[in-house]
């Protein structure tokens, strides 16, 4: 199989999966009881004004037509109207998924950076005081419960030692560029920028990256231990190598292989996770503008927050998969 | 968009640097007192017109200027001058005629006129959202006329008691700035009337000017520099006003110094720890009313002596003291400060035997009857009241099951006989200054379907009563009819009247100038404030 | 002593090489324990229920209330005990259930394999392209908020991950010799796959349900957090912390305790549950679930 023809399925294979997202969460919307209509009116609304909305909104029509009117609107980018801030929810989303991303992407780093130095340390050192010390860390971080720890970590770096701001992104740096406040505000060397940002997102990426730092941590300790049982190291060490030569030349760079696969696999984890990080720190992302919709039952929000989530899930993991394709071409004969 | 344009954008960070970073460094920025107000509730619209809760008003009693306003310098809610000076009312009730202020400013520049004010009632009646339905029973498009550039006349269908406080909430709007700005809409030459540009910036005359608005969770707000009233020092500048759910977040906020003041939905725990020095917590006794209203319509609750019964096993002192921590009992509907008050109305206290003999009395049988109690999570006070109720309601054998739903869910219930619970908790701020906002506005049929006749309350005696005195012309005998009217009601037991909560909000010391004013939203008029550090 | 004894001990021994393994077992004890015996060591056992005394609202701890009270005055230490019946219930109701739908698609989509299998394993995929929290949020907003509803959501987000599991197992064993002895012995693909395909599976199904219980109770926390779970007065953790959390820092205990309580039983489980992957040396993509 040519690497094209790899990709080109891949790709392919997404699709089947969209769309079934798609009906699956256009039917949960659908079966959400009362009425969003009357919701968005208000409460003094007349009854001809709900019914003039909902077929506005084409709410009266059968459910089979709705669902296609909503995927002919999805082709061209337009994800309808959102009942609780009364504008195209795609409008909703441009704002707020830049917010998500950044604060992801954050994490994921911290995630990386910690979490693949105590996994090697970890398996290295397997069944030493080092071992079970980030174990524990590691174990320990995924048992915390991600809005508890959130509000703690506000009382102690906030409120007690007043180094961090508590909650929110900080101003927008001057240009905006790519929506990522880090990015554009270090595109146009503004430094002050990129300190106040960085301050805003400490907190929130820290909140949100204990969990994953463990996942990966424990993912290198185990593909790590799995990969000194194999032949080529036994070989190696047979050679007499020594074994740091050993660890770090072939077992790392075996082990930078599943950490690509990690990343694309905690990425969902990571988003879950966001839903209840973004709403304690105010953040203004699309975990936060979700977790609102859902609240006011604003199901044109709902329904493409799911969607959004589960196409950036999609990608994370089609791009892990084409890199992985790319270095491992075993991959693409469906070894793996 | 506001976010591209670079100058604001430096200032609004230089600010919020000022603010989170270095807190030193605002002496440098000498003319600028920006001040951050934290709100637990998200604004949904900053248009004056679509706006029905507390923080969607804030907005537009800080962009706008309603026509009349509450009489904040004498402490009360009765309606004063503001943009008009002076009016005059007709014999018959049904003709009021408003001569209007001079030199009142748009932030576009343009003065405001009569057209104007016609302009904004018959946008309000036409797009029928927001507080419209107080106008709609007495008047349509057309009736309200600009009789000279700066007179404007509204012609009522018949007379109307509360006319006056409703004026409270006209905000009026540039019409020259909305009708340039229209888009395409259901209302024929006015298009959207506006609605899209109301969704970014604002069209008002107000103190303050809508500098940018993020969804959900923050709004800024610039002092708008002609504004009639006239600027002092001292004064804020710039509004960070900001939202923010979790409560001790909140309370992280203000006492780290990052926020000046925090708006009133913190539990009585909190604002006792926020009691600290260089914070003021004021409490003022409030026009608010705390009642679970018990769905008539609903069995066993469409018998009035099993209402009777639990009004009678309700701890009420429990609630009021140790729940509320300082709070009046609620006497019938009509808080207790408020013109027109029953101080003769029945009031139901704890007495259990006499709860058991009214059960008995109802032939109702309770085993196996579980009673719905719905509060929103948002406000933990009303989870222990729904948990003090359980227990006492276990004392006459009747189960309760607590469910919390989310505010607009409660709203949503509301709208029908068979989705609305048993009981809710609810709490109720006068939606204009007049006994007819709890009276005819939470017990006359006309508003069932709204979270404020969850009872669904039907007796033709009261309704009657309330009809006369809406259109009573003699204030006197106005009153009497409302008074009358309270004492029917509160026989009924449609609702379980339980406090007259304090009004509770903190702030920095340095904050200067808050007063409780009572109407909703009104006492967060930032213009009133000042800083002193 | 039959091998069988042999090989099980020969585990044990393994599995007790490992400080961490035997802690988180030692966690798990002690909370089933709690669970099975809340009404007899809790020092309040009514401060479970409906009772209320406000006149003791947010008492810190002492010597009456170990853990302080919160704020209906009730012991908060009490209501931690009867929380872990509730957490360990609602994980055992939401894995049951996840494994009665999830493991039976999963032989069905892994042995039968063809249209069926693939369109199983199609369903599955789009179960799997949220994170499970995100889909058993939006399920609560079409259900009226309880202890059940939360239950039942969250099975709905978790049970295409057994389905995923045991279809990889399946897939990983079907042409082994013993599968294929039977097959020609005659025996049937409904017997094949219950008798003697899932007996082999059974393990992994096991770790992972035991690393799953952590999350789930963390799934259901969160749900509570957001007032879309348990109600009160059910004492169920995150109910708690939910309703604690208002009061902190002041009083920091009302949410400090369950909170912990949810740290120390999540734990508890992943350690043990990494501890038996270890000693039956199986691979599961577990990484992906979690809260």
């Amino acid at each position: 199989m040519s690497f094209r023809t790899y990709l080109l399925r891949r790709i392919l294979h997404i699709i089947p999966v969209m769309v079934g997202l798609s009906i699956l969460i256009f039917a949960i919307s659908r079966v959400i009881p009362g009425d969003p209509v009357r919701l968005a009116l208000g409460t003094e609304a007349t009854i001809e004004q709900v019914e003039q909305l909902r077929h506005q909104m084409g709410l009266d029509r059968p459910l089979h037509v709705q669902y296609l009117n909503y995927v002919g609107g999805l082709l061209r980018g337009d994800f309808g109207y959102s009942l609780r801030t009364h504008r195209n929810v795609t409008k909703d989303l441009l704002d707020f998924f830049p917010a998500t991303l950044e604060l992801t992407t954050v994490a994921m780093l911290i995630s990386i950076a910690v979490g693949v130095p105590l996994g090697i340390v970890s398996a290295v050192k397997k069944d030493s005081v080092g071992d079970h010390a980030s174990r524990l860390i590691a174990l320990g971080g995924v048992a915390l419960p991600r809005f508890w720890l959130a509000i703690l970590l506000q009382i102690l770096f906030a409120y007690k030692l007043g180094l961090l701001p508590t909650i929110g992104r900080g101003p927008a740096p001057p240009v905006a560029i790519t929506g990522l406040y880090l990015v554009d505000s270090l595109i146009v060397l503004d430094f002050r920028s990129f300190l106040i940002s960085a301050k805003h997102i400490a907190m929130p990426a820290f909140a949100l990256s204990v969990g994953t730092l463990a996942q990966i941590m424990r993912l290198i300790r185990a593909s790590m231990i799995d990969e000194t049982r194999r032949d080529y190291a036994l070989a190696a060490r047979s050679y007499g190598l020594p074994s740091n030569l050993i660890v770090y030349k072939y077992l790392l760079k075996n082990a930078f292989t599943a950490t690509l696969t990690i990343i694309g696999l905690s990425y969902g984890f990571l988003l879950g996770n966001a839903f209840l990080v973004e709403y304690v720190f105010a953040w203004p992302g699309l975990a936060f503008y979700g977790v609102d919709a859902l609240l006011f039952k604003d199901f044109n929000g709902v329904i493409a927050v799911t969607l959004v989530v589960g196409m950036a899930f999609a990608l994370v993991n089609l791009l892990v998969d084409i890199l992985y394709g790319y270095i491992d071409p075993r991959v693409r004969y469906g070894e793996r | 968009m506001a976010r591209r344009s670079v100058p604001k954008i430096v200032l609004a960070a230089a600010a919020v640097v000022a603010l989170c970073a270095v807190p030193a460094s605002v002496s440098s920025q000498a003319r600028e007192v920006p001040f951050t107000y934290i709100e637990q509730q998200i604004v949904t619209a900053i248009d004056p017109q679509a706006a029905v809760d507390e923080s969607s008003l804030h907005s537009a009693i800080n962009l706008y200027d309603p026509l009349l306003y509450p009489n904040v310098e004498k402490g009360t809610m009765e309606p004063r001058a503001h943009l008009a000076e002076s009016w005059t009312i007709s014999p018959d009730g049904k003709t009021y005629t408003f001569k209007l202020r001079r030199g009142v400013k748009f932030h576009s520049g343009r003065e405001m006129t009569a057209e104007d004010v016609v302009f904004s009632m018959d946008r309000a009646l036409r797009l029928k959202r927001g507080f419209s339905w107080t106008w709609t029973p007495v008047l349509e498009v057309g009736r309200t006329k600009a009789v000279d550039r700066h007179t404007v006349r509204f012609e009522l269908k018949e007379a109307y008691a509360p006319f006056l406080g409703t004026l409270l909430l006209l905000f009026v709007m540039d019409r020259d700035l909305i009708m340039a700005n229209l888009r395409p809409g259901p209302h024929g030459e006015f298009g959207d009337y506006g609605a899209g540009m109301l969704e970014r910036t604002d069209a008002g005359s107000g103190p303050y000017r809508m500098e940018r608005w993020e969804r959900a969770t923050e709004m800024v707000m610039a002092r708008f520099d002609d504004y009639w009233r006239g600027w002092k020092p001292g004064q804020i500048t710039k509004v960070f006003y900001k939202t923010v759910m979790e409560e001790a977040t909140v309370k992280t906020l203000l006492m780290s110094g990052q926020a000046d003041m925090v708006n009133q939905w913190l539990s009585p725990a909190s604002f006792q720890e926020l009691k600290v020095p260089g914070i003021v917590v004021k409490e003022d006794p409030s026009v608010q009313l705390f009642h679970l209203p018990m769905n008539t319509k609903k069995a066993p609750l469409d018998n009035v002596k099993v209402r009777q019964a639990i009004s009678h096993v309700f701890n009420y002192d429990i609630a009021i003291q140790q729940i509320f921590i300082g709070a009046t009992k609620a006497k019938g509907p009509v808080p207790v400060r408020v013109p027109g008050w029953n101080p003769q109305v029945p009031v139901y206290g704890r007495n259990v035997a006499r709860a058991k003999q009214l059960l008995a009395e109802s032939g109702v049988r309770t085993e196996g009857v579980t009673l719905e109690y719905l509060w929103i999570p948002a406000i933990p006070m009303e989870r222990l009241i729904g948990l003090l109720l359980k227990n006492n309601l276990e004392e006459i054998g009747i189960k309760l099951e607590l469910i919390a739903e989310p505010w607009s869910r409660v709203v949503e219930r509301a709208t029908k006989v068979e989705t609305t619970p048993h009981l809710t908790a609810i709490f109720d701020t006068l939606k204009y200054p007049h006994v007819d906002s709890h009276t005819y506005g939470m017990y006359h049929p006309s508003c069932w379907g709204t979270f404020r006749c969850m009872s669904f309350y039907e007796n033709p005696a009261a309704t009657k009563l309330l009809e006369q005195a809406r259109r009573s012309v003699d204030t006197k005998e106005q009153m009497r009819l409302y008074m009358e009217a309270q004492g029917v009601i509160v026989r009924d037991a449609p609702s379980l009247y339980i406090a007259n909560p304090l009004h509770r909000i903190a702030f920095r010391e340095y904050v200067k100038g808050y007063r409780y004013v009572g109407l909703l939203g009104f006492d967060n008029a930032f213009y009133d404030y000042t800083i002193a550090r | 002593m039959t091998t069988r004894a042999a090989e099980w001990g020969k585990m044990w021994f393994r599995f007790r090489q490992s400080t961490l393994s035997v802690l988180g077992l030692a966690i798990v004890v002690v909370i089933v324990g709690a669970a099975l015996l809340a009404p007899y060591i809790a020092p309040h056992p009514r401060h479970a229920g409906s009772f209320v005394n406000f006149e003791a609202s947010l008492k810190p701890p002492s010597r009456t209330y170990v853990m302080g009270t919160d704020d209906a005055g009730r012991d908060v230490l009490s209501r931690v005990l009867f929380g872990a019946r509730i957490s360990i219930s609602l994980g055992t109701a939401v894995l049951v259930l996840s494994v009665v739908i999830g493991v039976p698609l999963g032989l069905v989509a892994g042995y039968w394999g063809g249209r069926v299998g693939s369109s199983i394993m199609r369903v599955t995929d789009v179960f799997l392209a949220v994170p499970p929290i995100a889909l058993a949020l939006a399920v609560t907003a079409a259900l009226r908020p309880n202890l059940t509803n939360a239950m039942l959501a969250i099975s709905f987000a978790w049970w295409p991950w057994y389905t995923r599991l045991v279809y990889g197992q399946v897939l990983s064993i079907r042409e082994e010799q013993f599968v294929e002895a039977s097959r020609g012995l005659g025996a049937g693909p409904m017997r094949i796959a219950f008798r003697e395909i899932l007996p082999n599976v059974w393990s992994p199904i096991l770790i992972k349900a035991t690393l799953d219980m952590g999350f789930v109770i963390l799934t259901a926390s969160g749900l509570s957090f957001l007032g879309l779970g348990a109600q009160p007065p059910t004492p169920e953790w995150g109910t708690m912390i939910a309703e604690g959390r208002n009061y902190l820092p002041g009083y920091w205990w009302a949410a400090t305790f369950p909170g912990l309580a949810i740290f120390v039983a999540v734990l508890g489980f992943n350690l043990l549950g990494d501890g038996l992957r270890d000693v039956f040396d199986v691979h599961i993509e577990q990484w992906r679930t979690g809260s």
